[in-house]
């Protein structure tokens, strides 16, 4: 993930006070969400960008309630999974076949899922898309 | 005519089911071009499996053995809920063609308990949104009032019941998912105790509040579809660990009843009249009314389209055009001319994504992301535990708490989709209960509200109008109890 040294987006959204942008904050929305989309690895049209930091704005001020909150002292809730440990047997019981599961992607070859080359060359760097969260396969093109 | 009415028709020998299933198909074909319902209809599969059960019947009928409880009634499944060898689409281009390799336990319990199911309803993409209008394949209409929207996001499977094609549906409630679309189409609701139903097989949103859900034309089928529906399963990490409910007998006499308090002027005025008339009726049978604050009530929305963001674009992560599902056109060919694989995820999500889904991928990520996650998705993991504590000190002094299910009739179609705010907003009745992982009910109470009747020009005054029920954890069966009791006092 990218490094934490360039989330500097104004003075209401610093580290820990991320509270309601206000006026003349539009440019800070717009490198927000932009940021904010390489994290989620989903390209923006211009326009979406644009639509998407107004309606940023809107929300996150409509939210900043809690902001204004002390709950420093509240114990968040973890969701049951992390609440309670749950086993089962240790059973072999049948699973999908790979071959149904291949089946439904949208590349293949040779039985595994196929994906644009990440490694050019051996010793190579990693292309500009920084680090992926696959582990690099063999070049096999 | 409701689902437990169908099979004793069918055990009588007044129809077949293959009748019945020929009957439900040939009404969808006649009407469901207006209402958008059904994504896909499994016609053949319907009219083989009808024709199996009457085969079925025969044999038991010779046994004399019971046939099971759903025995030849025509079903509907959300369109995000597995179905082996069936297109499981959640009405996202993602997913578009996409047959389930399993099926979810919802379904499968369905199946076993002799249900039919006909196919698949329209949603939200991804049960995002609260009007079904976020779906890839166009909205669905409400059968009420086919230019108004029939909630959502589990708005196909409201408006198939509504419509009356099937006497039961699945849906899927994470913020009110099937008490509002139930609500405002005038069906009854239901949303158990975080983990009753296995959540096994459900396309995750908001993993902590997920829950499938049924709708049905009265409280006793969705009682029946608790029975059927709940219990544990081990392929569910977080269902409860106890055996399906029973359902229960309440009276009203006596029954301790929070009134939920809101603030002036929250609620659209028929849905105010009726939900006062509503109130009336229950104190007349006997019910004592008593006031209910939740003082961390106004934190409820932020907190959760918080949770549920941040949680949806943790789960939304896996649609990345690698092991199934869409992948960006230039990225399909045999060895792409150039392009990384970070590039062919983000081409992907934004030829995968609507509107609605990328804004909650983007506010979710955002309120994880280095820096913002302590004030946003910290403060409102402790926000919930607040609005808990405020439900668990209500249940000391009542038994359920009432209030509508939703501040307002169904809107026009294209009403609210400028503004997502706006859109957000309408769910504030539902979400408190869905963060404190409270069962809740839907249940219509428009018939008892005499002033709306008498203007027959006004087509807003006749609209559906729900109320809702919120009882303590793992009350389940006895909150659907008090919720066919008071059905019972409308005409």
């Amino acid at each position: 993930m990218e490094s934490a040294n360039n989330h500097q987006v104004g003075p209401a959204a610093n580290a820990g006070e991320a509270g309601p942008p206000g006026d003349g904050q539009g440019r800070n929305l717009v490198e927000l969400v932009q940021r904010t989309a390489a994290l989620a690895r989903l390209e923006l049209s211009a326009p979406e960008l644009e639509e998407m930091a107004a309606q940023f704005g809107r929300i996150l001020e409509q939210f900043a309630v809690l902001s204004e909150l002390d709950v420093d002292a509240v114990e968040p809730v973890r969701g049951r999974a992390r609440e309670q440990d749950v086993t089962r047997g240790d059973t072999v019981t049948p699973s999908l076949a790979p071959e149904k599961l291949l089946e439904r992607a949208p590349q293949v070859e040779d039985g595994f899922y196929a994906v644009p080359k990440t490694v050019l060359r051996a010793g190579a760097e990693h292309d500009k898309g920084g680090s992926s969260a696959l582990t690099p396969g063999e070049d096999r093109a | 005519m409701d689902a437990r009415t169908l099979r004793e028709q069918i055990l009588r020998g007044e129809a077949t089911v293959l009748e019945t299933v020929r009957s439900a198909l040939a009404d969808i074909d006649r009407r469901d071009g207006e209402v958008h319902a059904f994504l896909t209809v499994e016609k053949d599969y319907a009219l083989e499996r009808a024709a199996a059960l009457d085969r079925e019947l025969v044999e038991l009928k010779a046994q004399g053995a019971v046939p099971p409880p759903l025995f030849g009634v025509p079903v509907a499944i959300k369109a995000n809920l597995a179905w082996q060898g069936f297109e499981t689409n959640c009405a996202s281009r993602t997913l578009e063609n996409w047959r389930a390799p399993y099926t979810a336990t919802a379904v499968r319990r369905l199946v076993d308990a002799g249900a039919v199911p006909l196919g698949t309803t329209n949603m939200d993409e991804f049960a995002m949104g609260s009007s079904t209008e976020n779906s890839c394949h166009g909205p669905t209409r409400n059968p009420r009032d086919l230019t108004r929207i029939p909630g959502g996001s589990s708005g196909g499977s409201a408006a198939a019941v509504a419509a009356g094609f099937v006497p039961l549906a699945l849906g899927s409630d994470t913020g009110g998912s099937v008490r509002q679309p139930a609500a405002l189409c005038g069906v009854a609701g239901f949303k158990p105790t975080y983990g009753r139903i296995s959540r096994y097989g459900l396309v995750a949103f908001g993993s902590s509040l997920d829950q499938v859900s049924p709708i049905a034309t009265n409280v006793g089928d969705l009682e029946l579809a608790l029975a059927i529906l709940a219990g544990v399963d081990e392929r569910d990490a977080t269902c409860l660990r106890e055996p399906a409910p029973r359902p229960q007998s309440v009276g009203l006499a006596g029954l301790r009843l929070g009134v939920l308090e809101m603030a002036p002027n929250s609620l659209e005025a028929g849905v105010e009249a009726a939900y006062n008339a509503a109130a009336a009726a229950l104190e007349a049978a006997g019910a004592v009314l008593k006031p209910i604050a939740l003082p961390h009530g106004d934190l409820a929305i932020p907190t959760y389209y918080v949770l549920a963001t941040a949680e949806a674009s943790s789960n939304l992560a896996r649609y990345d055009g690698v092991r199934y599902g869409l992948r960006a056109k230039q990225y399909r060919d045999q060895a792409p001319a150039g392009g990384s694989l970070q590039e062919m995820f983000a081409a992907t999500r934004r030829a995968a994504f609507g509107a609605e889904v990328k804004r909650r991928i983007l506010l979710g990520t955002f309120v994880l992301s280095h820096g913002y996650q302590d004030a946003w998705y910290g403060r409102a993991s402790r926000a919930r535990r607040l609005l808990a504590q405020d439900y668990a000190a209500a249940f000391e002094q009542v038994d359920a708490i009432i209030s509508p299910t939703s501040p307002c009739v169904a809107f026009p179609l294209g009403a609210r989709t400028a503004d997502p705010l706006s859109m957000y907003l309408a769910d504030t009745l539902t979400v408190p209960a869905s963060l404190a992982g409270l069962p809740a009910v839907s249940v219509p109470c428009h018939a008892l509200a005499e002033e709306r009747n008498g203007s027959g020009q006004d087509r807003q005054a006749e609209l559906p109008v729900g109320l809702q029920f919120v009882g303590p954890a793992g009350e389940d069966a006895r909150l659907l109890a008090m919720a066919r009791a008071f059905e019972e006092l409308a005409p």
